[in-house]
């Protein structure tokens, strides 16, 4: 083909001719993928690499007794039980919070929980094995002599007074707040023709990636040098937090990304687990593996949503919406992004609609639960359900609707 | 009033941009309209109500749940720089040419299978005017990339996407910058097509890519004096204009609950989306379709549920319910392009629109079908039992 | 520790003899044993389908059975249905259709699809949903895996006599 460019600098790359932008062309290198041949964190086997499996807490908040492990140590194909003292020698702890927004609070997390676990499913103990089945065996023969603490699992009574404060060096529960106030609500509510309220609940959910979270960590100790291989979005950041919690220098870490079996935000985070195999490569001086099982993934990987919120909206008979006011209460700890939802949403509240007076206020709490920093589209947690209140003659005595406490919450 | 009324009333109007909202956010081009019109010509609006009607005489319900949302995407240090967290919200391309002509690419985005070496690949292509099988793309690996952020809050295409278009244009450059010492001619009548430096005039060719890159590799001493040539470029993008490049999209949701059920039966859904430039069309919608199923999961299905003292009970794939192939509508994809003038390439995200306004749209179409009965449900999931309790039924 | 069991079975037209725990699941035999790590591991209870395996003509969910259960059986993976050129026509259509994303589904996903194709050469929509609701997918929210597997069905039947 014959090109009739003056200046072809001057163009738009979009313009260039030949231009695969804009076009639908099959995605390069699928082959490896349809036959079968990919290579997945969980595929990959190394020279003397070993399998760890971790022994989680039963109990969503409890101290943390005597870890008896002498049977386990015994098994055969075990190479070592670790616990958290013995690993926090190899790697720090970390918090996770974000300078930006004013008064995030969040408490330390460790690679292997140490005097306390804050939720079911947090990991105590670990044991490193020939095999996954061999580890396996051996979890089933730890015995941890756990003093029940309680729970904390409802936002809508985190607060009270009466409610425990599950990390005491933070004070109260709550993470976050935020409230932003745009003009005169209250005129306003009372300027309208039509006052709605209604509640909202949003159920927890998880991102279920079809390939668990996986992670090989070589640690050469010839070299010096930590390879990690690993499914993350986020390869640099992986990099340099390993780097900082393992006193190593950035260039010391390298950080591999090959196939990933599904991610959608669900990698993009750091874990105690993961950060746990990293240690343990380090530790012992060879390359370790950690495979999440599907009933592990869904009881350690983040979620997202569970939230409750309280909206209220001005309407004038012609149909325009002239007021807002929102709470948003949702349940978050110990990640970065936690706050993020309740700030995001609280942000693009009634994104809209220019409206000049508006009331959103995002309260993010913490609770016994896992961490629930983003997923995928994590701020979009309103849409635009609200607007189905509207609809019809019906809907105007503004009927408001308390969402009944779930049994199965 | 009608939905689509209400909603004509209060979106944002498409001209009234570039505009902040009462909460300080930015948004420097949004298509509500646009894409509201175009949504309301696909799904054929007007008739299906029509269907609504005449079906809830005979006692069966259907409902229609539209959904109109913005969704973040491009995010600059504004979302975690900021605060300290050590995730970079910059990413960077290096492209070189090889000797036998091949084109080697490296990118600090990452690939879950959206579609970050595609997008690359058809970005450096396009830029520098060669055939994508030229191409390969290294990714994914911290020692052979530069520092970036990776890909998530569906910043791939906007950010890792301009970086290899900059990239791209100095490699193009350095080439032409051989070739017209080569072929005694100068950059500005030179381009590259079809992996060929030609005339930019007549189109005719002049030096094959790889031929070039034999000389510059391995017989420099035959190019003229004060010649050094550089066929490698790396550049990198970080928004600086706008935090967050906000997209804008609209859902619609054709759906039957059964009034003796409960259950729900999805039987149609459409996505009229606006994330700007759009690289590769197929990829695009496809990462939309996976999205709005997603939503519907959490519309219908998905729920972590835990007990009293905190214990997760249904940590299994019997128990957690997922979308499978059997319960999901077809899903129609349209869009309207409103570029983002940050970059040249005017894409904005797309990973996360379909998740962003399925499980309203969902919610709303319930709520739609039930109107008859006076029911309103503001929970999600939606299921048999909240539905069957809204409608008095237990 | 259980004894070790002999097993003798063929695997993608390869007879094979090893020694396994009798409580080695059909998935972990052939990951580990045979390095065939193109049947994938998702869940371990049978419901994603990602492990799905061809053993004596029917698909099979891998980590369901014993690797002991086999004896005698011919089983096939992936690897070897791509190799014989068996499905080589759905791996284009799942190509050019962008039908895979993260490809971890696609094994099982294309042995279900061919399973289905032998048995109904003309299904329709509904039909393709149906059959591969054992096949759990995040990526692809399932629309264009459908249009795959039909413009095969199609093709199929243009190219028979």
């Amino acid at each position: 083909m014959t090109s009739v460019l003056t200046n072809p600098d001057m163009l738009s790359v979009l313009d260039r001719p030949n231009s695969y932008i804009g076009k639908t062309v099959p995605r390069p290198n699928l082959d490896r993928l349809l036959q079968g041949r990919g290579l997945y964190v969980s595929d990959l086997e190394m020279p003397r690499m070993v399998h760890v499996a971790f022994v989680r807490s039963p109990h969503a908040h409890a101290k943390i007794g005597k870890i008896d492990a002498s049977a386990a140590k015994r098994q055969p194909g075990v190479i070592a039980v670790v616990t958290g003292p013995e690993l926090a020698a190899v790697i720090t702890p970390w918090v996770g919070v974000l300078s930006h927004l004013k008064g995030l609070k969040s408490a330390p997390q460790h690679a292997l929980a140490i005097d306390r676990v804050c939720w079911q499913g947090e990991a105590v103990s670990v044991v490193v094995a020939t095999s996954r089945a061999a580890a396996e065996d051996a979890v089933e023969r730890i015995f941890v002599e756990y003093n029940e603490l309680e729970a904390v699992t409802d936002m809508r009574t985190a607060l009270d007074p009466a409610t425990p404060v599950i990390h005491a060096s933070l004070g109260d529960n709550l993470a976050f707040e935020r409230n932003n106030v745009a003009g005169d609500v209250d005129r306003a509510f009372a300027e309208s023709d039509e006052v709605i309220e209604a509640d909202f609940v949003f159920g927890r959910h998880t991102g279920v990636t079809l390939e668990p979270r996986a992670v090989v960590a070589d640690w050469n100790a010839a070299e010096a040098r930590l390879t990690i291989y690993q499914g993350t979005q986020a390869p640099h950041m992986v990099q340099n937090i390993a780097a900082l919690h393992l006193g190593l220098r950035e260039s010391q870490v390298r950080v591999v990304c090959k196939d990933v079996g599904g991610s959608f935000g669900i990698k993009v985070h750091i874990y105690a687990d993961e950060m746990a195999t990293y240690a343990l490569s380090k530790l012992l001086r060879r390359p370790v593996k950690f495979v999440a099982d599907r009933v592990e993934s869904f009881n350690t990987d983040i979620r997202a949503r569970d939230h409750r919120c309280k909206g209220k909206i001005g309407v004038k008979r012609d149909g325009t919406i002239i007021d807002g006011d929102r709470t948003l209460f949702d349940v978050s700890e110990n990640e970065r992004d936690r706050g993020q939802p309740g700030r995001q949403s609280c942000r693009r509240a009634l994104y809209d609609r220019e409206l000049p007076r508006s009331r959103p206020r995002g309260l993010s709490e913490q609770e016994r639960h896992l961490p629930i920093p983003c997923g995928r589209a994590s701020d979009c947690v309103l849409g635009d359900r609200r607007f189905g209140r509207f609809s019809s003659d019906e809907d105007r005595d503004g009927s408001r609707r308390d969402s009944p406490p779930q049994s199965d919450r | 009033m009608d939905p689509v009324e209400i909603r004509r009333r209060n979106l944002i109007a498409d001209d009234a941009y570039p505009c902040t909202s009462p909460s300080g956010l930015r948004f420097e081009r949004l298509s509500h309209h646009a894409s509201l019109a175009k949504l309301i010509g696909m799904m054929n609006y007007y008739a299906l109500r029509a269907e609504q009607a005449t079906l809830r005489v005979r006692n069966v319900h259907r409902g229609i749940g539209i959904a109109s949302f913005i969704e973040v995407t491009n995010p600059s240090a504004a979302f975690y720089g900021v605060g300290g967290a050590r995730i970079s919200s910059q990413d960077g391309v290096a492209v070189r040419l090889d000797a036998q002509g091949s084109v080697i690419c490296q990118t600090s985005i990452t690939e879950q299978g959206q579609g970050s070496e595609a997008l690359t690949v058809q970005i450096v292509a396009s830029v520098l005017g060669v055939s994508m099988d030229r191409l390969r793309v290294i990714l994914g690996d911290t020692d052979n990339t530069p520092f970036g952020g990776g890909t998530w809050a569906s910043r791939g295409a906007g950010i890792g996407g301009e970086a290899a278009l900059r990239a791209t244009k100095v490699l193009r450059k350095n080439i032409l910058d051989v070739a017209a010492a080569i072929l005694q001619s100068a950059a500005a009548e030179l381009d590259i097509v079809d992996n060929n430096v030609v005339n930019a005039g007549d189109g005719a060719p002049r030096i094959e890519l790889s031929e070039l890159a034999r000389i510059v590799y391995f017989r420099p001493d035959t190019l003229p004096p004060g010649i050094q040539p550089e066929l490698i470029a790396t550049r990198h993008f970080v928004p600086r204009e706008y935090p967050f490049a906000f997209t804008n999209g609209v859902q619609a949701s054709w759906l039957e609950v059964d009034t003796d059920t409960g259950f729900v039966k999805l039987l149609k859904h459409w996505v009229v989306e606006d994330c700007g430039t759009i690289i590769n069309p197929q990829l695009v919608d496809e990462q939309i379709r996976g999205g709005v199923v997603q939503g519907l999961g959490a519309a219908l299905f998905e729920k972590c549920i835990y007990d009293e003292r905190g214990q997760l009970t249904n940590a299994n794939m019997a128990d957690y319910l997922v979308p499978m192939s059997g319960e999901m509508p077809d899903i129609d994809v349209g869009h309207v392009v409103s570029p983002t003038l940050e970059s040249e390439l005017g894409a904005k995200g797309a990973g996360e629109a379909g998740t962003a306004g399925a499980t309203a749209a969902v919610a709303n179409a319930v709520n739609d079908a039930l109107r008859p009965f006076g029911a309103t449900i503001t929970e999600i999931p939606l299921t048999p039992r909240l539905i069957l309790s809204a409608l008095g039924r237990i | 520790m259980t004894d070790l069991l002999q097993l003798s079975l063929v695997v993608n037209g390869e007879p094979v003899d090893a020694h396994v725990q009798p409580r080695l699941n059909l998935a972990d035999f052939l990951r580990e044993h045979m390095k065939l790590t193109g049947t994938h591991i998702g869940c371990e209870h049978g419901v994603c389908g990602a492990c799905t395996v061809r053993v004596n003509g029917d698909i099979v969910r891998a980590c369901l059975m014993l690797a002991v259960q086999t004896q005698n059986a011919s089983v096939e993976t992936i690897e070897g249905l791509s190799d014989s050129g068996e499905i080589a026509d759905l791996q284009l259509a799942f190509r050019d259709r962008n039908v895979l994303q993260c490809g971890f589904c696609t094994p099982g996903m294309l042995m279900a699809a061919q399973d289905l194709l032998r048995q109904s050469p003309a299904p329709d929509r509904e039909q393709i949903r149906e059959h591969l609701s054992g096949n759990y997918c995040r990526c692809t929210g399932y629309h264009a895996i459908v249009d795959a597997i039909e413009a095969t069905a199609r093709a199929r039947g243009e190219r028979r006599p």
